[in-house]
């Protein structure tokens, strides 16, 4: 981690002065949509972050950041367990100061048919893409429910809508929901925003792998006619975390192209 | 003169609330050449003539019993003819199920968001549709209906929804509604 000590702005900063002034701790920022959040936020002039279980992967975006400017830490810490959580929030916090914006994004897919899902599974995905954002968010707002202010940002999925093979991550993404709603309600008195953004198509590695005949069948099935981009989701979560969105809480914002209003079924083959 | 990309469309009937939005998006937005435009019969013809990236059209709850539905048929048949040009409409949340709300403004709102989702559906289209929902003590101070978040939604709070939705940072959002109205929207099913 830097050894770099934020300031506090005074009571007639501006917004750009309290985004320099705060951390913005991001999970799952090592690759993906995780990483271009962490680039975005950076950019937008907030400390980040980046929380990763693999070490190189939370360097390697940490060495991204600094280099073009930004500031940015490693914070590498397994999210699906509440210790580890902990401990991490509080030692980022003794470098950085007050945890201001936290993006639940740690999570990973699961595409099993309810017949062959295992217990374990079931408990992995739980555990990664539920319990990770409850223990990281229930860290932070010790941290913000003092200060009066923060922001909530949980990366769901469109796929919380419920599709084949998604039991278990529909389920952990409609938690994710279920949970940004009741927390907005919950702790607006104290200053703290909560909101999700819910990506439909986007292009990561693991969409790279498919074929350019499924490329274009997805393709199609957005009503804009394009796959969106990390980017896309970042530029989202980048508004709601920040004081542009201050009377928006409770929301969740579909960035899906339009998929989001209907799916057009593409149907697997049924056994 | 240069063509504007964006059009506020300003049906004639509605009034003094909202009238500083146009100011506010217009320093917002600068590279947009906002323009305003209250002829709803003459759309076509701009539309046509100007070629706008996107129209903004703008809906004051309060005036729904002048305004009626022929607004919303108007605009959104009209634009369903041009499908690069993306649409934000601002309405109203009353539709949510509030007190004190007339049925029209309930029956305008509910229109509003299926009217732009059904734009948003449309395969290949490449223009955007969302709704901007605010709550009616934005327009109207005497009533304390809140959600959440205590702090009444000014017109910066609308104007800063639609710089991000208009801006090529929301490039990728299209069928959604955006509630800017402290969290109001979390007591109604409608929205799960």
């Amino acid at each position: 981690m830097s050894n770099q000590t934020l300031p506090s702005p005074g009571p007639d900063a501006t917004d750009a002065e309290h985004r320099e002034a705060t951390l913005a701790v991001v999970t799952g920022g090592g690759q993906g949509i995780g990483a271009q959040i962490c680039r975005r936020l950076a950019a937008d002039g907030y400390h980040v972050a980046v929380n990763d279980l693999v070490p190189e992967r939370a360097r390697a975006v940490v060495d991204e950041i600094v280099a073009s400017g930004g500031r940015a830490m490693s914070a590498v810490a397994d999210v699906s367990r509440s210790e580890a959580v902990d401990a991490m929030v509080d030692s980022l916090e003794d470098v950085a100061g007050p945890i201001g914006v936290l993006v639940n994004n740690a999570g990973i897919s699961s595409n099993v048919a309810v017949r062959n899902l295992t217990d374990e599974e079931w408990r992995r995905v739980q555990a990664i893409d539920l319990d990770s954002a409850f223990f990281c968010t229930r860290r932070a707002l010790t941290t913000m429910r003092d200060a009066r202010a923060g922001s909530v940002v949980n990366v769901t999925s469109r796929a919380w809508l419920g599709w084949w093979g998604q039991s278990a991550y529909a389920a952990a993404k409609a938690g994710v929901v279920g949970a940004t709603r009741a927390l907005a309600v919950e702790v607006a008195s104290r200053g703290v925003r909560v909101n999700a953004v819910a990506p439909g198509l986007i292009e990561t590695p693991m969409l790279r792998n498919r074929s350019a005949e499924a490329l274009e069948r997805l393709t199609v099935s957005v009503p804009v006619g394009s796959i969106g981009t990390p980017a896309d989701v970042a530029n989202a979560v980048s508004f709601l975390a920040s004081d542009r969105a201050r009377v928006i809480t409770g929301q969740v914002l579909y960035v899906g192209g339009g998929k989001n209003v209907y799916a057009y079924p593409d149907w697997p083959d049924r056994p | 003169m240069t063509a504007a990309r964006t059009i506020a469309v300003w049906p004639s009937e509605v009034t003094a609330p909202f009238d500083d939005l146009y100011d506010a998006l217009d320093s917002l937005l600068p590279e947009h050449h906002l323009d305003a435009f209250d002829d709803l019969d003459g759309l076509p013809d701009v539309l046509s003539e100007r070629s706008p990236e996107a129209v903004v059209l703008v809906i004051d709850p309060g005036s729904v019993t002048s305004i009626g539905d022929r607004t919303i048929a108007t605009v959104l048949a009209t634009l369903g003819d041009h499908p690069d040009v993306s649409i934000a409409v601002i309405a109203g949340d009353g539709y949510l199920g509030t007190d004190g709300v007339t049925d029209a403004s309930c029956l305008l709102g509910a229109m509003a968001v299926s009217g732009v989702r059904s734009l948003a559906l449309r395969r290949h289209r490449p223009g955007r549709s969302n709704v901007f929902c605010v709550p009616q003590s934005a327009y109207d101070t005497s009533t304390s209906l809140r959600g959440p978040i205590a702090q009444p939604t000014e017109t910066v709070d609308v104007a800063n929804a639609l710089a991000f939705l208009l801006d090529e940072t929301g490039r990728y959002v299209s069928g959604d509604v955006l509630y800017v109205n402290g969290g109001r929207h979390l007591f109604s099913s409608h929205t799960a």
